[in-house]
C-alpha cells in the first residue's frame, strides 16, 4: 500500500517536472492578440482560480475526513443526516458565486457579438478541405491550403519526421493578410459540411454552415504570424486544413495588396506546354488538390471516392473530364473555380497519362482558359468600366443598335426578349403607355425604378442608358420614332444621389 | 392483487407509450417550431422565404444603413453569380432594387435555388424583401444569364445598433432532384 | 401484455428454477439473468470501445501518420463513442437496474419480463448492426457520434444500417425505460414508500423519464436523415429550405438530457455505496431526489450551450449560459451532500469505496471544466478543442465507469456468493486511477494550447502531453483486464471466501438487497418483505 502510494507521488511529480518544462506553450489558454482575446483568457483565469479554490475547500474537506474519520483510527460515525442551515448556505454560496461570473462574462459576449462599424470585411468559405478567402473592399480572392511540405510529411507511411518540417500541419500556402490596429469583419460560409474557423490569438471560434452567412470580427494589435485550424469535424482531413493569418501594419498591408492585384490581373501562364510538361507538372498539382480523396496512386476510396486509375471518365472523351473537373459533381468540387488555367490542362493531362492510364492525349491552358466562367479569374472578376464619351450625339439608328444588346442584358429576362413581359409580373413594353408616352416620363421610370423595376441610372452608363430608352420607343412592335441622347442622360445621372461603392 | 398489478402495468404502458409517440411527434414539430423560433429571434439569420406587400414608410433620413450583398455557390453548382452591386447606403424605409447576376456554365439546362441569409440575425426581420429570385427555384437554359432584381426595403423600426446589414445568397444546383419530382 | 402471459409468467416463477443449458440465457424472463446478461454485454462492449480508443491513442502516440487512415481514424472515433454510450455505458446502468431494482424495492421480478428479454436482444441485434458498418463499402460512419449533417450524408453504404441501429437501441432503451417506470410505481413493496427508495432506485426513475423524452426525439432526428438522403426531403439540405442547424438543435436537445442518462445512476449508485462505508446515513437524502430531479429537468433547457459558436443571436447566447451556469448548484449540492456524508464518518475503504471517492472528486473535476464551458465566450476558445475531450471524458470515465466498477465490486458478492480478490481489486483501483488522470489531465493542456478534437495528427508542439496521455490510455486499458479476470475469478470462486448475506458490515441496514442470501435464489421476494430499511433516508 505505502510502495504505491509513493509511486504515484512520483508520478505526479514527473507529471508536474514534465509540465514546467513545457510551461512556455502547452499548458495554459494563450493571452492572444487581440482585446477580446485577453478579456476571455482574464475571464478563464478567473473561472479557473474560482473552482481550484472551491475545489481545495471542498477536496480538503474531504481528504480531512477519509483521513480522520476512518474506522481504522477508531473513529465512531456519528449518525447526523440532514442540516437544514447547512444546505441553504451551500445552495446560496455558489449562487453567488455564478452571478458574480455572469457579469464579466456577459460583457465579454456583448463586445465579442458587436460586428458593426468596421472598417473592411473578408468573406471566409469553408471547403472540403481547404479555406477561401475574399477581400469584399479590394477584390482580392484565393484559396489557402494545407503546405506541400506538410502534405507530404502526413501521409500515411511517408516516413517524413514531423519534427524537421517547419509549422507541421499549420502552414498553408497562401496566408490571409491583415492589417493591423482595424476592425476587421469576416463573413463566414461553407461550400459543402460545417467547418469551424479558430485562431487561438484571436480569441474565437466560428463555424461555417453551407447557405447561411455567419459573422464575428477582429483587430489586431500587433503584427505577427497566427496560426489555427478547422475545428468541426468535416470529414477525412478535417486535420489537415490550417489557418495561417499574417498581420501587418497598415503601410505592409497597402503594398501586400497592391502586389497581390498586379499579380492577379497578369493572369497565368497560357503558353503551350509539352505533352511531357504539362504530365511532370501535373503530378504536383494532383498530389496537392486531388490526392486527398482519389488517393496518391489514383485508386480512390471504394464506396465514396471513385479510383482515377482506369476510370471511365478519364478514359473517355477529354471534354466531358475536362467538364467535370471544372464544374464538379456531387462530392466532387468544381475546380475551375480554384485552379488556373494551366494548372488544370497539366492535372488534366496528368490523369489520363498517369496513374496507371495512358490515354496519350493532352489538353493545353489556352483550351482550359476558353472553357473557364469569366467571371472567375481571380481578381479581375470586377468589368473595368467601359470608357465612354456621352458628350458624342448619336443618330437614332446607332441608338437603336447600340440598345439591342443593352436590352437583352439587362432588361429581356423580365420584359422578354420580344417585350412582351409577364402577363400579371412584368408588365409588356409592346404598346406600353409609358413607352408611347413621353419620354421625359419613361427616362424618369428607368433611371429611378419602381416597384418591381430597378433603378438603371445606377447600373448603365449614359450611352447605354439612352441607346436602351431608344430602342424601346423603336423597337419590340412600337415606333414611336423619338430618341433621346447621351447627354441628356449624363445630366439626369449627375443630379442623381451619389452611390457609395468602394469600387 | 396480482390482477391489479396487471392492470396497473397494461396501463402505465399504454400511457407511457402515448408519451413516447407524443416525443417522436414532437421532434418532428421542432421543425416548424424552430422557423418559427427564427422568424422571432432572427436565429442563425433565416429568413422569410415569401414575398411582402409594398407598403409605405415614413423614411427615417436621420441615419444611413449600409447593407452589403454578397454571393456564394454551393460546391458543385457550375455557375456564375454575383452581386451587380456589392454595398448601399440606404435609409430606412426607402425601396430600393439591386440585380444580380447569375450563369448557367453548362450545356444543359439547370434547376437552382438561392438559400437566402442574412446577418446580423436579429435584422433579418427588418430586411424585408417584395421582390426576390429567391423565392421560387430558377431555371436556366444552358449557358443562359439572367439579370435578376431583389426589390427590399429595411423597416424603420430597425433597432439603431445595427448599421451594417448582409444579404447573402448561396446558389444550390437542384436539377436532379427536380427531375425526380 | 395481456392478463394469460401474465399468469403463465406467474406460475414459471413459482415451479421452476432456470432452464438448462445455453437455452435458458435466450429466453430467460428472469430479472437477475437479463441483469447479468446486460452486464456481461456491456463489459464486452465496454472492451470493444476501449479497443478502438486504444487505435486513437496509438495513432495520436507521435506526430505524423502512423497506422490508420484519416477516414479510418474518424470511423474509430464515432464508432467508439457510440459503442461506450449504447453499447458500454447505458447497458450495464440497465443491467444493474434489473438486478438491483426488484431487490431494492422489495419486488418479485421487474414489471414487465417478457418485454425486458425482448430489450435485450433488441440491444444486441442494434449494436451488431452498428458494428457490422465496419465492414462495409465506405466504412463505418465517420461524422463524430452527433451525426452531424450534411458530413454525415456522405457516409457511404453504411449511413441507412447505422441509422437503423440507432432505431433498435432507442427502441430497447425506450422499453427498458418503460420497464423500469412500471417496475418502480407498481411492484414496490406495501412499505417501500417514494420517499424511502434508495437512492439508486430514485436516479433510475428520474432517468428512465429523461429516457422516454428524448429517445423518440433522437429516432426522429435519424429518421429525418434518413428520408433526406434517400426520399429528397430537405429537413437539413439547405438547397430545399432547410437548414443543417436544426439538426444540431434537436440532437442536442436529445443529446443534453442522454449525457445526464449516463450521470444520474451513477449519482444514485455513488449515493447508496458511500454511505455503508462511511457507517452513516446519506446525508440530505430528499435534497438529493430534489437536486437529482432539478439537474434532469434543467438538462432539457440548456441544449445549446454545445452549440455557442454555430453563430446565435447574443440574446440566445445569454439565455444558454445562465441556463448552463444553474446546473452547477444542483450538482454542487451532491457532492456537497457526499462530502457531508463521510464526514464524522467511520470509514473503511474497500474497492466500492476507493472507486466511489474517486468519482467524487474526479467527477468534480469533470464539474469544474463544465462550469469554465458554460461561460459563453470563454467557450468560443475552448469549444472542439482537447479541453471538451478532457471535460466530458472526466464526467464519464473516472465518474461513470469508475461507479460500475464500484457498482461491480460492491454487488459481485452478493451476485455470486463470494468475496472478490481485494487485493486484485485494490490493485486495479489504483492502477485505473493514476493512469486515467495521466490518460486524460494533459488534455486539458492540449485543448487549452489550442489542439482541435477529432483530428488524426497534429502540430509537433502538442507531441509531448499526447504522448504522455497514449501511455496513460494504454495503461488504463490494459489495467480493465484485471477486472475482467476479478469477474470471472469472483464467479468461479476463486478466493474461496463465502460471502455472508449482508456482505459489507450493517448493509442490511441500508437497503433490502443484503437482507437475502448470497447468492439470492432465482425467484426473491415473491411476498413482499413487511418492513424496508431507513438507514440511506
Amino acid at each position: 500500500m505505502k510502495t504505491i502510494k509513493q509511486l504515484l507521488a512520483g508520478l505526479i511529480l514527473m507529471a508536474f517536472g514534465l509540465g514546467t518544462a513545457q510551461a512556455a506553450y502547452t499548458l495554459n489558454l494563450m493571452k492572444g492578440v487581440t482585446e477580446i482575446s485577453n478579456d476571455i483568457y482574464d475571464l478563464h483565469m478567473l473561472i479557473l482560480w474560482i473552482c481550484v479554490f472551491i475545489g481545495v475547500v471542498v477536496f480538503g474537506t474531504m481528504f480531512y475526513s477519509i483521513y480522520h474519520h476512518r474506522k481504522s483510527k477508531g473513529h465512531k460515525a456519528e449518525q447526523f443526516h440532514e442540516n437544514t442551515t447547512v444546505e441553504i448556505i451551500w445552495t446560496i454560496i455558489p449562487t453567488l458565486i455564478l452571478i458574480g461570473m455572469a457579469i464579466p462574462a456577459t460583457k465579454a459576449m456583448l463586445e465579442l457579438d458587436d460586428v458593426q462599424n468596421a472598417d473592411m470585411s473578408i468573406k471566409v468559405t469553408g471547403w472540403q478541405w481547404k479555406w477561401e478567402y475574399e477581400y469584399l473592399d479590394n477584390g482580392i480572392h484565393f484559396f489557402s491550403n494545407l503546405d506541400e511540405a506538410s502534405n507530404k510529411a502526413r501521409q500515411v507511411g511517408s516516413d517524413i519526421d514531423p519534427r524537421t518540417v517547419p509549422n507541421y500541419l499549420l502552414n498553408v500556402d497562401n496566408p490571409l493578410v491583415i492589417p493591423t490596429k482595424k476592425k476587421i469583419r469576416f463573413v463566414f460560409t461553407a461550400a459543402d459540411v460545417i467547418h469551424s474557423w479558430w485562431v487561438p490569438e484571436l480569441g474565437w471560434k466560428k463555424d461555417t454552415i453551407p447557405g447561411f452567412i455567419n459573422e464575428a470580427w477582429t483587430s489586431v494589435d500587433k503584427p505577427g504570424v497566427y496560426r489555427g485550424q478547422c475545428t468541426e469535424l468535416c470529414g477525412k482531413d478535417h486535420g489537415f486544413m490550417p489557418i495561417v493569418v499574417v498581420a501587418m501594419e497598415q503601410a505592409d498591408y497597402d503594398a501586400w495588396v497592391k502586389k497581390t492585384q498586379e499579380e492577379a490581373a497578369k493572369g497565368p501562364d497560357l503558353s503551350e506546354q509539352s505533352h511531357d510538361e504539362l504530365v511532370s507538372k501535373g503530378a504536383a498539382v494532383y498530389a496537392k488538390n486531388c490526392a486527398s480523396c482519389h488517393m496518391a496512386g489514383g485508386e480512390g476510396v471504394p464506396g465514396t471516392f471513385p479510383a482515377i486509375t482506369g476510370s471511365a471518365v478519364v478514359k473517355g472523351d477529354i471534354k466531358d473530364q475536362t467538364n467535370l473537373v471544372l464544374n464538379g459533381k456531387g462530392m466532387m468540387p468544381a475546380f475551375g473555380k480554384m485552379l488556373n488555367a494551366a494548372e488544370l490542362a497539366q492535372v488534366i493531362t496528368y490523369t489520363r497519362n498517369a496513374l496507371g492510364n495512358s490515354v496519350g492525349d493532352e489538353i493545353q491552358p489556352k483550351a482550359i482558359q476558353e472553357l473557364l466562367p469569366a467571371g472567375s479569374a481571380p481578381a479581375a472578376k470586377e468589368k473595368p468600366q467601359e470608357k465612354v464619351d456621352a458628350s458624342k450625339k448619336m443618330s437614332l439608328d446607332d441608338l437603336v443598335a447600340r440598345g439591342e444588346s443593352v436590352y437583352a442584358q439587362n432588361c429581356a429576362s423580365c420584359h422578354m426578349a420580344d417585350g412582351a413581359g409577364l402577363p400579371g409580373t412584368f408588365p409588356a413594353l409592346k404598346g406600353s403607355p409609358m413607352v408611347t408616352g413621353d419620354i421625359n416620363a419613361q427616362v424618369d421610370l428607368m433611371m429611378n425604378g419602381k416597384g418591381m423595376m430597378p433603378a438603371f441610372g445606377k447600373t448603365l452608363n449614359a450611352v447605354d442608358f439612352a441607346a436602351v430608352a431608344t430602342y424601346i420607343r423603336n423597337k419590340l412592335g412600337n415606333s414611336v420614332g423619338d430618341s433621346i441622347q447621351p447627354s441628356a442622360i449624363q445630366s439626369l445621372q449627375s443630379a442623381m444621389p451619389a452611390e457609395d461603392d468602394d469600387e | 392483487m396480482k390482477e391489479n398489478i396487471t392492470q396497473k402495468n397494461t396501463k402505465l404502458v399504454v400511457t407511457l407509450v402515448f408519451v413516447v409517440l407524443g416525443m417522436f411527434g414532437f421532434g418532428y414539430a421542432l421543425v416548424p417550431l424552430y422557423d418559427v423560433l427564427c422568424d422571432i429571434t432572427g436565429l442563425n439569420g433565416k429568413v422569410e422565404g415569401a414575398a411582402v406587400k409594398e407598403i409605405s414608410y415614413e423614411v427615417d433620413k436621420s441615419r444611413e444603413i449600409t447593407v452589403e450583398f454578397m454571393s456564394a455557390l454551393n460546391e458543385s453548382t457550375p455557375m456564375v453569380f454575383r452581386p451587380e452591386t456589392k454595398k448601399l447606403k440606404i435609409h430606412p424605409g426607402e425601396y430600393h432594387t439591386v440585380n444580380f447576376y447569375a450563369e448557367n456554365k453548362t450545356d444543359k439546362v439547370m434547376v437552382a435555388r438561392a438559400i437566402p441569409s442574412i446577418s446580423p440575425g436579429p435584422a433579418a426581420e427588418y430586411l424585408q424583401k417584395i421582390e426576390c429570385f429567391c423565392f421560387s427555384e430558377q431555371t436556366f437554359k444552358a449557358h443562359e444569364g439572367k439579370t435578376m432584381p431583389v426589390r427590399f426595403v429595411v423597416n424603420p423600426e430597425l433597432p439603431e445598433k445595427y448599421k451594417t446589414i448582409t444579404l447573402a445568397y448561396t446558389f444550390f444546383d437542384n436539377t436532379e432532384s427536380s427531375v425526380k419530382k | 401484455m395481456s392478463a394469460v402471459v401474465a399468469e403463465h409468467e406467474h406460475d414459471d416463477h413459482h415451479d421452476h428454477g432456470p432452464q438448462k443449458g445455453l437455452l435458458r440465457w435466450v429466453i430467460t424472463t428472469n430479472h437477475k439473468d437479463i441483469g447479468t446478461l446486460y452486464l456481461m454485454f456491456a463489459l464486452a462492449m465496454f472492451f470493444v470501445g476501449g479497443a478502438m480508443a486504444m487505435v486513437i491513442r496509438a495513432e495520436l502516440f507521435e506526430p505524423g501518420m502512423q497506422f490508420v487512415n484519416p477516414q479510418f481514424f474518424n470511423s474509430m472515433t464515432t464508432m467508439h463513442a457510440l459503442v461506450m454510450v449504447f453499447g458500454a455505458v447505458m447497458p450495464a446502468f440497465v443491467g444493474l437496474a434489473n438486478w438491483m431494482i426488484p431487490m431494492m424495492i422489495g419486488a418479485p421480478d421487474m414489471a414487465l419480463p417478457r418485454m425486458n428479454n425482448m430489450s435485450f436482444w433488441m440491444l444486441v441485434a442494434g449494436v451488431l448492426l452498428l458494428a457490422s458498418t465496419l465492414f462495409m463499402e465506405g466504412g463505418a460512419p465517420a461524422a463524430g457520434w452527433t451525426l452531424y449533417p450534411p458530413l454525415v450524408l456522405q457516409t457511404g453504404t453504411a449511413l441507412p444500417f447505422a441509422i437503423f441501429s440507432v432505431h433498435l437501441l432507442g427502441i430497447s432503451s425506450i422499453m427498458g425505460a418503460i420497464n423500469i417506470i412500471a417496475t418502480i410505481f407498481n411492484m414496490r413493496a406495501p412499505a417501500m414508500t417514494l420517499m424511502k427508495m434508495p437512492l439508486f432506485v430514485w436516479t433510475w426513475l428520474i432517468t428512465a423519464f429523461l429516457l422516454i423524452a428524448i429517445m423518440p426525439v433522437f429516432a426522429g432526428a435519424v429518421t429525418m436523415l434518413l428520408t433526406d438522403r434517400f426520399f429528397d426531403t430537405s429537413f437539413f439540405d439547405a438547397a430545399g429550405g432547410g437548414d443543417p442547424v436544426l439538426y444540431q438543435h434537436i440532437f442536442w436537445f436529445f443529446g443534453h438530457p442522454e449525457v445526464y442518462v449516463m450521470i444520474l445512476p451513477t449519482f444514485g449508485v455513488a449515493s447508496t455505496i458511500i454511505p455503508v462505508f462511511a457507517r452513516k446515513p446519506l446525508f440530505g437524502y430528499s435534497s438529493m431526489v430534489y437536486a437529482t430531479a432539478s439537474i434532469a429537468f434543467l438538462s432539457f433547457i440548456v441544449w445549446a450551450h454545445h452549440m455557442f459558436t454555430v453563430g446565435m443571436p447574443v440574446a440566445g447566447e445569454l439565455y444558454f449560459m445562465y441556463a448552463t451556469m444553474l446546473i452547477a448548484i444542483p450538482t454542487g449540492v451532491k457532492v456537497f451532500n457526499w462530502t457531508a456524508t463521510m464526514w464524522k464518518g467511520s470509514m473503511t475503504f474497500e474497492t466500492p469505496m476507493l472507486f466511489s471517492i474517486a468519482f467524487v472528486v474526479l467527477f468534480t473535476m469533470g464539474g469544474f471544466t463544465g462550469l469554465m464551458m458554460s461561460i459563453a465566450p470563454s467557450d468560443f476558445q475552448y469549444h472542439d478543442t482537447y479541453f471538451i475531450v478532457a471535460h466530458f471524458h472526466y464526467t464519464l470515465v473516472p465518474a461513470s465507469v469508475f461507479i460500475l466498477m464500484a457498482a461491480g465490486y460492491y454487488w459481485l458478492p452478493k451476485w455470486t456468493g463470494y468475496m472478490y480478490n481485494e487485493r486484485i481489486g485494490r490493485l486495479h483501483f489504483w492502477i485505473s486511477v493514476v493512469s486515467v488522470n495521466v490518460l486524460f489531465f494533459p488534455q486539458h493542456f492540449l485543448g487549452l494550447a489550442g489542439m482541435p478534437r477529432r483530428i488524426p495528427d497534429y502540430a509537433v508542439q502538442f507531441a509531448d502531453w499526447n504522448m504522455i496521455s497514449s501511455i496513460g490510455g494504454f495503461i488504463f486499458g490494459i489495467s480493465q483486464l484485471l477486472f475482467l479476470w476479478i469477474v470471472i475469478d469472483t464467479i468461479k470462486g476463486g478466493t474461496g471466501i463465502k460471502a455472508t448475506d449482508e456482505v459489507w458490515e450493517d448493509a442490511h441496514k441500508h437497503g433490502l438487497e443484503w437482507t437475502l442470501p448470497s447468492p439470492p435464489p432465482y425467484h426473491t421476494f415473491t411476498t413482499p418483505p413487511a418492513t424496508v430499511p431507513t438507514e440511506h433516508i
